[in-house]
């Protein structure tokens, strides 16, 4: 089908794929980055129903080394931060990434004049898990 | 001719949107496997807090080696399970403490499958709309061509 398309509007088309992929990407490592907020977030609220006297353990690849209760709770409270910095930032990213897309639409859109009569399609619609 | 220049554009979108549902039904395999995933987790833990609040001090189990070996082992103290409490951190806890610590950890995973099954959905709204367009610019394909085919035809 790209055949039938003037060169300009296949390069277009062609930059509008990649940005896709680049969508996916974006997604994938915010869900990832999302996932371990979670999950570390989790770890600290649980500190709170936990003795400072217990013995807590740091997971090092399979082994469980004993540390300190106060060194874990510094690390998840650092861990929670930069990870939220890291989710804002992949936001950030999306969003640029779905202004380009659109513009590239448009773009896209005036290139092949009135021809395919329908709107265009939506944006690049990455959330995969 | 300008007619001809029309068809190609509509064939431009439709591959677009044809790849966008593409990647949208790649999209929703892929939440699939993630809320796959996050079942066999509770499942796991489901499985712990019925060990932990089955067995007692003193209790023997068969300590699993790998390759289908095990070996026998006693409880010394119920009272110090050692349980994951995510972010790369575990707590010895006493019974009811780990008990409560997996149950978290499932509410946890409930609320992420509970959004992965909303962002399914929207995913799935948002492919048909997509499938409906696709119908639409197929018939105004078909019905340009058919107009074309009649002027040539006059």
């Amino acid at each position: 089908m790209q055949g039938n398309l003037p060169p300009e509007a296949q390069e277009k088309l062609e930059e509008l794929q990649d940005l896709q992929q680049t969508a996916q990407q974006v997604a994938a490592q915010k869900q990832q980055a999302e996932t371990e907020l979670q999950e570390s977030q989790t770890a600290l609220d649980e500190l709170d129903d936990i003795d400072e006297d217990s013995t807590m353990y740091r997971e090092v690849g399979e082994l469980l080394v004993k540390t300190e209760f106060d060194e874990a709770q510094d690390d998840l409270e650092e861990k929670v931060n930069s990870l939220e910095v890291r989710v804002e930032t992949l936001e950030k990213q999306e969003e640029r990434v779905q202004e380009q897309f659109e513009e590239l639409q448009s773009e896209l859109q005036q290139m092949l004049g009135g021809a395919g009569g329908a709107g265009p399609a939506g944006g690049p619609g990455a959330g995969g898990a | 001719m300008m007619g001809g220049g029309g068809g190609g554009g509509g064939g431009g979108q439709m591959q677009q949107v044809a790849q966008e549902i593409e990647q949208m039904e790649q999209e929703v395999e892929a939440i699939d496997e993630e809320i796959e995933r996050l079942r066999e987790k509770q499942t796991d833990i489901d499985e712990a807090i019925e060990a932990i609040e089955t067995l007692d001090s003193g209790s023997t189990v068969q300590v699993p080696l790998g390759g289908d070996a095990y070996i026998r082992a006693t409880i010394e103290d119920i009272d110090e399970v050692v349980v994951s409490l995510g972010g790369g951190y575990s707590a010895e806890r006493e019974q009811d403490g780990a008990v409560s610590t997996l149950e978290t950890k499932k509410e946890t995973l409930d609320d992420h499958i509970s959004d992965l099954q909303e962002e399914k959905a929207e995913v799935e709204t948002e492919m048909e709309e997509l499938e409906q367009q696709a119908q639409q610019m197929q018939q105004q394909q078909m019905q340009q061509m058919m107009q074309q085919q009649e002027q040539e035809d006059e």
